[in-house]
């Protein structure tokens, strides 16, 4: 019998993972960049300098300058910053009403189940980009209303991840006997089910954070998103797109650097779903 | 002296549903109708083969279920009435062992919060919740320091040691074990039996034990209640039943368990029948070795052969 906290366990079945060391790694790097950014960019992002005007790569400008003559790599290093505030804090409100909601779907069943359920197809039925378009049209775009956009189209599916969760978790004996001892709904969901339903939904929220910052740069380089002059990897790329064929780095670092981060994303996502299944081995 | 519990004709139907206007196309009858009762210091066994809606019982006993219709008195009250605020209090008297050592307790907490909650829901011993705990662990037979480990290093048997320790926090005067041990090693099943028996002395505890095997029975009830289908087909104290057993159900679980000696074993034939169109008359009469006519018309009911052993069956 080893003396073994499930955390433990589960963190040297994550480790066998190199893939997902490799994407936690990644994220981890980008946290670090996020954090230290007045330290590591060389150049103020904003500072314009006219006559540096789309210089290639070089020593000085180690990913060359943009149209107004301000350094890309501190300006990516800067917008590092508004891919993790936009990718946590929209998760965030997704899994907090998709938690609530599936949670109270789940338990309760019955008619609430069903309320909140088909107002969950509803959700789903709309194509989630184009409501964003048109809900940032309409609002002015900010980073603020991009992430509660982002934040409240995506709930859905964390709500029927965690309702699932519910409906099989309620049914265990371990329930039947905290009921029987006479626990309160609130004490069995928040006890006894949240924490045995809570690792799916950390996969989906690891894999939603990529989603969220794909759409984030999207929007941004549809020119809805970030507004300039704050950076973001997607309008980076969007004022590259008039100078492709003179400044090829306005394009691809920023590029590279998006797909960097949903790859991280991803990667850890995916090592934590086989780390955290239970039905793998102990 | 009023008994401690008792079961007055209780029904639960699960309606099968379909399609999206949740229209009931049948029911399932997994408990059509029992009545018996349990004194103070009692055991009392409920035998049957899976599906013949023994859990359903315990389950409605406890008021986890709600029956379709029948009352349960504990104490002499109506517990089926009660709000959820008076059936709180009762909660604390009667308690359930479960049958999946692995499936009764929470993953996600530690063996010294899984006890240390049925204390803190019925605010018990709150000044000395350490040594309460240590106390009951001791009691079931392990050691203090297992208060820190996680049920997943536990074997089968030592979590349910834990999971009977968690029914005992609360001082219960009823436990309902729900085939506490058939999930269980030979060479653990009898250890359990033997800590069951010494908690039943030591705190006059009443049980209410849930078995499939006729042979774990014999040892620890002093009355047995054999079901088929939903309803009770034989009750009588532990002796009577196994040296006189009437009904030809009881008779065949009683062959069923193995001896050294040379004895006639009654095979039944045929699965037990889909309990949402339980056959009609006598519901065993499609496997009876010796059914009559009669048996498929009408229900037998149940009739008092010699004082305390019931059975339902046209031959007595």
């Amino acid at each position: 019998m080893q003396e073994e906290r499930l955390s433990r366990i589960i963190w040297r079945r994550f480790k066998r993972n190199k893939l997902a060391v490799g994407g936690g790694i990644l994220v981890l790097l980008l946290f670090i960049i996020a954090f230290l950014a007045p330290l590591l960019s060389p150049y103020d992002p904003g500072e314009i300098n006219v006559k540096n005007i789309l210089l290639s790569p070089s020593k000085a400008h180690l990913l060359g300058t943009d149209e107004l003559g301000r350094d890309i790599l501190s300006r990516m290093i800067w917008a590092s910053r508004i891919s993790l505030k936009v990718g946590f804090v929209a998760m965030g409100i997704a899994i907090l009403i998709g938690i609530i909601l599936g949670a109270l779907a789940g338990y309760y069943g019955g008619r609430i189940d069903n309320l909140i359920m088909r107002f969950v197809d509803i959700m789903l039925c709309f194509p989630t980009f184009f409501l964003i378009l048109a809900v940032i049209a309409i609002l002015e775009p900010s980073i603020t209303n991009i992430m509660v956009v982002i934040g409240i189209t995506s709930w859905p599916g964390i709500a029927r991840l965690l309702r699932a969760e519910f409906l099989s978790l309620k049914e265990r004996e371990f329930v039947a006997a905290a009921r029987a001892l006479g626990a309160s709904d609130r004490r069995i969901i928040f006890r006894h089910i949240l924490p045995n339903a809570l690792a799916p939904v950390v996969v989906a929220a690891t894999l939603g954070v990529a989603g969220a910052i794909l759409t984030e740069s999207a929007l941004s380089f549809l020119g809805i998103g970030v507004q300039p002059p704050i950076p973001s990897w997607g309008n980076i790329l969007t004022s590259g797109k008039a100078y492709i064929d003179l400044a090829w780095w306005l394009s691809l670092f920023p590029g590279i650097a998006i797909l960097v981060t949903v790859l991280g994303y991803t990667l850890l996502g995916e090592g934590l779903k086989d780390a955290l299944n239970p039905r793998l081995e102990r | 002296m009023p008994s401690l519990l008792r079961v007055e004709d209780i029904k639960k139907y699960f309606p099968v549903e379909r399609g999206i206007f949740k229209k009931e196309v049948a029911r399932i009858r997994a408990v059509d109708g029992i009545s018996f009762s349990l004194d103070k210091g009692e055991t009392l066994s409920l035998v049957g083969e899976s599906g013949c809606g023994k859990t359903t019982v315990a389950r409605l006993i406890l008021r986890l279920l709600e029956p379709t219709s029948g009352a349960i008195y504990f104490k002499g009250q109506n517990i089926s009435t009660l709000d959820r605020k008076e059936m709180f209090k009762v909660r604390g008297l009667m308690q359930i062992i479960f049958q999946d050592p692995f499936g009764s307790l929470n993953p996600r907490q530690r063996v010294g919060d899984i006890i240390g909650e049925a204390l803190s829901i019925h605010n018990l011993a709150q000044d000395r919740r350490r040594e309460r705990i240590g106390e009951l662990l001791r009691t079931v037979g392990l050691e203090e320091e297992c208060i820190w480990r996680y049920p997943h290093q536990f074997s089968g048997g030592q979590r349910q040691r834990i999971g009977i320790a968690r029914a005992l926090a609360v001082e219960p005067e009823l436990m309902v074990c729900d085939e506490p041990i058939s999930a269980l090693d030979v060479s653990i099943q009898a250890q359990i039996l033997n800590l069951l028996k010494e908690l039943q002395e030591r705190f006059d505890l009443s049980f209410i034990f849930i078995a499939h095997d006729l042979a774990v029975v014999k040892h620890i009830s002093h009355r047995v209640v054999i079901m088929y289908l939903g309803k009770i087909v034989e009750l009588a104290e532990t002796e009577e039943l196994y040296s006189n057993p009437l009904h030809p159900y009881t008779k065949a679980l009683l062959s069923a368990i193995p001896t050294i000696e040379k004895r006639e074993r009654i095979v039944l034939r045929g699965e037990i029948p889909d309990p949402s169109h339980p056959p009609k008359g006598c519901r065993f009469h499609t496997r009876c070795p010796i059914a009559k006519p009669e048996c498929s018309e009408r229900e037998p009911a149940p009739k008092e052969v010699t004082k305390g052993h019931l059975v339902s069956c046209y031959l007595f």
